[in-house]
């Protein structure tokens, strides 16, 4: 492993649990690709190309906890914000790695919502609802966090994969399902458990999934289909 | 060192560790590719210049099922082999182009 990356990335987990604010963020995106592959024994299967940004979803940002200042405390790590005048979305950069805060769709249309209690801005997304109903908690360098069960995170991926436009992260995310795809086939309890996840789904998610999986993932169609 | 080659090195080693496991499969396949004729199924491998046929059995027989199995799988990890080979090539390139 390449320990550059990594130490930026335990210290952001370390200082964002040493406030207390890894308790309300789920991590989602490509940095739950190291961990599964860790959890899977390093399964070849696992991409390992990931971006630098660093995705969190902030699971009920309407019922936060515990208040902490999250901006102050990237800040004091080194991430300088970075303030988008048109969205009001703030992120958060250190040497090329970017760090945003996601949400789930709540009423109303907003792109981007306040959560004052995190003094954070989140940029609202469709389906984010999945990492947050099957998140899991796990361990990654120490550190105790939550990520989304792999089966959920590859049916997810599948569904935004139909809805991106740029053609380069079409491409990327239909690799991280295809290899996901192979490795839920290597495994009987994954196997069940996307089944049972898939099932939960709404119909219209399932339609979605299924279109996918039928053009980019044989293992997937073929789990799914029966 | 640089973050992004950090990724890409990471990335060309599950490629490389991959390319292995497709290679392992693949010599643990019967090296030949199945042919049906009328009601009966063959292997037909080559052997220098020479097409070599050997009898496996009746289509409906065990012994011909799990061959058409493994010739189906022989022709799924030849596939990812191929693929896997071409990613390993763009990484490689793309680590060369860095330098590193």
């Amino acid at each position: 492993m390449e320990n550059e990356q990594f130490e930026i990335f335990h210290k952001i987990l370390e200082k964002l649990n040493d406030s207390g604010s890894l308790n309300e963020l789920i991590l989602i995106g490509s940095w739950c690709l190291p961990i599964y592959s860790k959890m899977y024994g390093g399964n070849t299967e696992i991409q390992m190309l990931r971006t630098k940004d660093i995705d969190f979803l902030v699971k009920n940002p309407k019922n936060i906890y515990k208040p902490v200042n999250i901006d102050l405390a990237l800040q004091e790590i080194g991430f300088e914000p970075t303030f988008d005048a048109t969205s009001v979305l703030t992120k958060y950069d250190m040497n090329g790695f970017d760090i945003e805060f996601l949400s789930a769709r709540m009423r109303g249309n907003e792109r981007v919502i306040k959560i004052p209690q995190l003094s954070i801005t989140a940029q609202v997304l469709s389906y984010m609802e999945i990492a947050i109903k099957y998140a899991m908690e796990t361990e990654y360098m120490g550190i105790k966090l939550k990520i989304p069960e792999l089966p959920a995170y590859t049916l997810h991926k599948a569904i935004v994969q139909t809805l991106r436009k740029n053609d380069a992260k079409k491409e990327k995310d239909a690799a991280t399902v295809i290899g996901l795809g192979r490795l839920i086939a290597e495994l009987p309890d994954l196997q069940s458990r996307t089944l049972q996840i898939f099932n939960e789904f709404p119909k219209s998610w399932q339609k979605i999934t299924l279109k996918m999986v039928k053009i980019h993932s044989p293992e997937l169609n073929g789990l799914l289909r029966n | 060192m640089s973050v992004v080659g950090g990724i890409l090195r990471e990335e060309r080693d599950r490629l490389e560790a991959q390319l292995l496991k497709y290679e392992n499969k693949l010599l643990s396949l019967p090296n030949a590719t199945v042919k049906k004729r009328d009601k009966y199924l063959y292997y037909v491998r080559r052997q220098g210049k020479k097409v070599l046929t050997e009898y496996i059995g009746e289509l409906s027989s065990e012994k011909a099922k799990k061959a058409m199995e493994w010739d189906s799988e022989r022709k799924k990890y030849k596939q990812r082999k191929k693929t896997t080979l071409s990613e390993l090539k763009e990484v490689r390139r793309l680590l060369g182009k860095r330098a590193i």
